[in-house]
C-alpha cells in the first residue's frame, strides 16, 4: 500500500544508481518503508552504473581469495580505510547470491576480457540491464521511486526526522524519512567545480565518460552539514578517449586501445611517455591523467599500417594518411617535428623477444615494450582526450556507512553508498569492476542499517 | 553501399566497440567473426537477430542517447532488404515493398485461373451438391490436376527459394572469417537445428522476448512461433500420410475423422491457427517502436495467409458432408496454392536465410554458452593483446 508523499518515510534513498537502489532493495528486504529519489527521468536513470558491465568479487575457494583482492587494490595506489576495505573485500563474496536473488543475470567474461574471468562476473547485457532487473525488482516489492526528483537540502532540525527539500519538474516539495541514504555519484559532471582545480580552459577539454548530472550537490550538501570530506579534490580517475567522443554519456565506446602500439605525440608533436609502460589495468589509470597535463588536454596516438587489428575496435575510425607529412597536416601539427619524432623513435628500436618485442635504446622518454617502427603506410592517429570516470572525493563513512562528521562523531540518520563515500576505500586508480562492488556492499549495508534503525526509533518513539 | 548501408555500419561500429549483448544471442558473439560490416555482413548478422529485442532495453546508447542505438530494428530493416535482394524475376521485387497488393493480386490470379478450370470443364453443379465417399474431393478437382497443380506451384517455389539461398550462403561465407576453435560440421549442424526449432535465440539470455514493448519481456512468442512451426509441420505431415494412404494403400479420400491424415492435419491446424492468431495479436498490440513499418507488412500478409489456409482446412474437414462442400475445397485450395506461389516473395523466406544463416554461425563460431573462453585477438601476435579492453 502506497502511502502519500508527506507521510514519514522509514528509509529515503537519494539517488537511483547502483548503490542507491541495492540501499533501497535492503532496506526493503528489512520491512522498511522506503522511497527512491532519482534525480534522472525514468529513461536516464542508473548514473554511471548503467555504463559498467562487470562486478569483482572475491570467491570463498582458493580462486580469488579476499587477500588476493586487497592485495590487488594495494596495488593500484593507497587504501585510505584499510578496516572497510577489508569489510568490503570480505563481504565481496556473498554479492552474486544477494545480486541474483534480486533479479541480476550473468554472462561469461565478454571478449577482451579474459584476464577478467577469474576476479569478476558480468551482468548479461551490462549495468544498464542489470538497473533494469533491479528496477523491475523494485517495483515488485513496492519500493517507490520517484523519477526526475533532485535533492536540493538536507535539514536535521527536527528531532528524528531528516526532512529533504525537492525540486520536480520547477516545483518543489518536502519529504520527511526517519533516516536517509545518499548514493549521488560524485561531482566529475560539474565542470565548474573541475576548474577550481584545473582551471576553466583545461575543464573544456575534459569529456565525462558517464551522466551528465553528477554535479556532486548531495556532496556539497552533506559537507555544509558537517560531514567529513575524505580524498583529494584534484583527483579523478581517467582514461584517455577519442578526442570526438560526446561531452557527456560516451561509455566504454569512446576507449582508445591503440596507445601501447604506437606512440603517442602532444600538440607540439613530441612524445611524453613511455607509451610501452605497461598494457593493462594500469594503463587505463595513467593516460587520462597524462594527456590532462598536457597542453590544450589533447594527444595523438600514432600507428601505421602494421598495427591494425591489433587492438579492440574502437568506435571512431582513425585519421588516415599516406605520409607522415599529410598526417600531421590533418592533425594540425608541425610536420617536420612530428617526422623528427618519429624518425627518432624508429631509430631507437631494438628487437627483444617475442612477448614484448622492441624496444627503445637511448630515447627519452624510452618504449619499453612493443616498440615497432612507424614506417609502413598508410599512417593514423587518434586524436585523444582526458576521459573522466569519477572523482574520489567524497565523505567519510564507518564500517556500517553512517556518514562521519569533521568533529569526529557520526551522523545518527545519515548513511552514504557508492561514489560518493568510494574515496574511503580508493585514493587513486581504479580496480576494474570495484566501483560496483563498492556501490552493491555500501549499498547493502547503508539500506539495512538505516532500515533497521528507523523501525526501532518508530517503536522506541 | 547506400545510406541505409552506412546507417548499419555507423550503428553497428558502436556494438563492435561496446560488446555488452554478447550473452543475448548469436549476432553479437557473430560480430567478432566478420570480416568488415559491409552488405554482406549485415545480412548475415540480419538474420542471426530473432528479434527479442533483449539488446534494446539494455543498450544505454539507445535514444534518447545522440547514438540512436536500435539493432533491432535496424536489423528488421536488413532482413527485408535481403528478402528483395536475390528476388528474381526483377518486377517481383515490389512483392516486398507491396506486400499486400502482392497478395491480393496472386488472390485474383489464383481464382480467376479456378473459375476458368471450373467453367471450361463444367463442374457448376458440383461446387454446390452434396458429393459424399471416397473420391469425392476428386469430382471437384480431378485428381490429375490437384497433382499436377499442386507439384507445378512446389517445385516453382521450391526453385525460386533455393536459388535466393544459393547466393545468400555464398554471400555470407564471404563475409566471416575463418571461426576461431571450430566445431565439428555434424555436430554444429545437429546444435543449429535444435536451435532453430526451439527458437534458442528468442529467450532473450533468458527472460524472453520483448514482444510487446522494451519493458515487459516473456516468453509468449516463442511459444506462439514454436507453435506455428509444429502446427505447420504437422499439416505437412498430414499431407504425405494422405498420399501414402492413397498410393500405396489404394484408399481414396476423404477419411474418416480418426485417420492418420485427418488427425495430424486437425491438429496441425488448431496449433497452426493458435500459433498465427497470436502473432497477429502481438504484432497488432505491439508498440509500433519495436518494428519497422516494411517488416509488419509483410508480416500481417504472411500471418493472415497461414491462418486463412488453416481456417479452411478446418472449415472443409467440418462440413465436408455438407453441400457446398465444393465451393470450400475450392477456396481451400486457392488458399493453399497463394500461399505456395508466394513462398519466395513472403516472411516465409525469413525460415530458409535464418537456417542458413545459424549454419553459418554454427560451423563457424563456438555457441556463446558451449565456448566462451576465446579471445579476440583478431589474428594478433603479440601476446598480452587479448588482454586488452577493460575500462571501468
Amino acid at each position: 500500500m502506497r502511502r502519500p508523499d508527506n507521510d514519514v518515510y522509514d528509509v529515503a534513498v537519494v539517488g537511483g544508481g547502483n548503490a542507491g537502489v541495492c540501499a533501497a532493495l535492503a532496506a526493503r528486504d528489512e520491512g522498511a518503508h522506503v522511497l527512491l529519489l532519482e534525480r534522472a527521468d525514468e529513461v536516464w536513470r542508473g548514473g554511471n552504473s548503467k555504463y559498467t558491465r562487470n562486478i569483482r568479487c572475491a570467491s570463498f575457494d582458493d580462486s580469488y581469495p579476499v587477500d588476493e583482492l586487497l592485495g590487488d587494490l594495494a596495488d593500484v595506489g593507497d587504501i585510505a580505510n584499510r578496516s572497510l576495505a577489508t569489510l568490503i573485500a570480505e563481504e565481496s563474496r556473498t554479492i552474486g547470491r544477494w545480486m541474483e536473488a534480486h533479479g541480476a543475470l550473468w554472462q561469461p567474461p565478454l571478449s577482451g576480457t579474459l584476464q577478467l574471468e577469474r576476479t569478476n562476473r558480468f551482468f548479461l547485457g551490462g549495468g544498464k540491464a542489470l538497473l533494469n532487473k533491479y528496477y523491475q525488482t523494485a517495483h515488485n516489492m513496492g519500493i517507490q521511486v520517484l523519477y526526475s526528483h533532485q535533492v536540493e537540502s538536507v535539514s536535521l532540525s527536527r528531532p528524528g526526522i531528516v526532512r529533504l527539500e525537492v525540486t520536480t519538474l520547477g516545483s518543489t516539495k518536502t519529504v520527511a524519512a526517519r533516516t536517509a541514504i545518499i548514493a549521488a555519484g560524485g561531482f566529475e559532471s560539474n565542470r565548474a567545480w573541475l576548474s577550481k582545480q584545473w582551471g576553466p580552459e583545461a575543464v573544456k577539454n575534459f569529456i565525462i565518460r558517464g551522466t551528465s548530472l553528477n554535479d556532486g550537490k548531495m556532496l556539497r550538501v552533506l559537507a555544509t552539514l558537517g560531514a567529513k570530506i575524505v580524498g583529494n579534490e584534484r583527483s579523478f580517475h581517467s582514461v584517455a578517449v577519442d578526442a570526438r567522443a560526446p561531452a557527456y554519456d560516451g561509455g566504454i565506446v569512446t576507449r582508445v586501445d591503440s596507445i601501447p602500439f604506437g606512440i603517442v605525440v602532444n600538440k607540439h608533436g613530441l612524445r611524453f611517455y613511455d607509451e610501452g609502460e605497461d598494457i593493462w589495468p594500469k594503463r587505463y589509470a595513467i593516460w587520462g591523467r597524462l594527456i590532462a597535463q598536457q597542453e590544450d588536454q589533447i594527444a595523438y596516438s600514432i600507428f601505421d599500417s602494421q598495427t591494425i587489428g591489433r587492438f579492440i575496435p574502437p568506435l571512431f575510425e582513425p585519421v588516415c594518411a599516406e605520409s607522415v607529412d599529410q598526417l600531421a597536416g590533418e592533425l594540425r601539427l608541425d610536420p617536420k617535428r612530428l617526422a623528427k619524432t618519429i624518425s627518432t623513435y624508429n631509430a631507437s628500436i631494438v628487437r627483444r623477444d617475442e612477448v614484448n618485442g622492441g624496444s627503445s635504446v637511448n630515447l627519452i622518454p624510452p618504449k619499453t615494450r612493443w616498440a615497432t617502427p612507424i614506417a609502413a603506410p598508410p599512417f593514423y592517429a587518434y586524436p585523444l582526450r582526458p576521459g573522466i570516470t569519477f572523482t574520489y572525493l567524497g565523505v567519510a563513512v564507518d564500517n556500517n556507512m553512517r556518514v562521519e562528521s569533521a568533529s569526529g562523531e557520526t551522523f545518527e540518520r545519515i548513511w552514504a553508498a557508492g561514489e560518493i563515500m568510494a574515496g574511503n576505500v580508493l585514493s587513486e586508480g581504479y580496480l576494474a569492476g570495484f566501483g560496483m562492488t563498492i556501490g552493491t556492499i555500501s549499498g547493502r549495508y547503508a539500506g539495512r542499517n538505516a532500515a533497521i534503525a528507523a523501525q526501532r526509533s518508530e517503536s522506541g518513539g | 553501399m547506400g545510406s541505409s548501408g552506412e546507417e548499419a555500419t555507423r550503428q553497428l561500429s558502436v556494438c563492435n566497440a561496446c560488446r555488452y549483448c554478447e550473452g543475448y544471442c548469436a549476432v553479437f558473439p557473430a560480430l567478432t567473426d566478420v570480416v568488415a560490416l559491409d552488405d554482406l555482413s549485415v545480412a548475415y548478422l540480419g538474420h542471426l537477430c530473432h528479434d527479442c529485442g533483449a539488446c534494446v532495453q539494455a543498450c544505454m546508447y539507445s535514444e534518447p542517447h545522440p547514438f540512436r542505438i536500435d539493432i533491432r530494428r535496424l536489423l528488421q530493416e536488413e532482413r527485408v532488404r535481403t528478402y528483395e535482394r536475390y528476388t528474381t524475376p526483377e518486377f517481383a521485387r515490389r512483392a516486398f515493398e507491396r506486400p499486400v497488393r502482392a497478395f491480393v493480386l496472386t488472390v485474383a490470379l489464383v481464382v480467376a485461373l479456378a473459375t476458368v478450370g471450373v467453367a471450361e470443364t463444367s463442374r457448376w453443379h458440383q461446387l454446390t451438391t452434396r458429393l459424399q465417399g471416397a473420391g469425392a474431393f476428386y469430382k471437384v478437382v480431378p485428381y490429375g490436376v490437384m497433382l499436377g497443380v499442386a507439384l507445378g506451384i512446389s517445385f516453382l517455389a521450391a526453385w525460386l527459394v533455393a536459388a535466393k539461398a544459393r547466393r545468400f550462403w555464398a554471400d555470407i561465407r564471404t563475409a566471416v572469417r575463418e571461426g576461431i576453435g571450430r566445431p565439428s560440421g555434424a555436430r554444429a549442424i545437429a546444435r543449429v537445428a535444435w536451435e532453430a526449432l526451439v527458437l534458442r535465440w528468442q529467450t532473450g539470455g533468458g527472460d524472453g522476448c520483448y514482444a510487446l514493448d522494451n519493458d515487459r519481456p516473456s516468453g509468449m512468442r516463442r511459444c506462439l512461433h514454436v507453435s506455428l512451426v509444429f502446427g505447420f509441420g504437422l499439416a505437412f505431415a498430414a499431407t504425405i500420410a494422405a498420399a501414402i494412404e492413397q498410393d500405396l494403400a489404394g484408399i481414396e479420400p476423404p477419411y474418416p475423422l480418426l485417420s492418420v491424415p485427418v488427425v495430424l492435419g486437425l491438429i496441425g491446424g488448431i496449433l497452426m491457427m493458435a500459433g498465427a492468431a497470436g502473432l497477429l495479436i502481438l504484432r497488432v498490440a505491439a508498440d509500433p517502436a519495436v518494428s519497422v513499418a516494411p517488416m509488419r507488412k509483410l508480416d500481417y500478409t504472411f500471418i493472415f495467409s497461414l491462418i486463412l489456409v488453416a481456417l479452411t482446412g478446418i472449415l472443409l474437414l467440418a462440413l465436408r458432408n455438407e453441400p457446398g462442400m465444393g465451393v470450400l475445397l475450392l477456396v481451400h485450395l486457392v488458399s493453399v496454392g497463394v500461399f505456395f506461389l508466394l513462398i519466395p516473395y513472403s516472411k516465409m523466406l525469413h525460415s530458409v536465410f535464418r537456417l542458413l544463416a545459424l549454419c553459418r554461425f554454427g560451423l563457424n563460431t563456438p555457441s556463446p554458452d558451449q565456448e566462451n573462453r576465446r579471445s579476440t585477438s583478431r589474428g594478433s601476435d603479440a601476446p598480452g593483446i587479448a588482454e586488452l579492453g577493460d575500462a571501468k
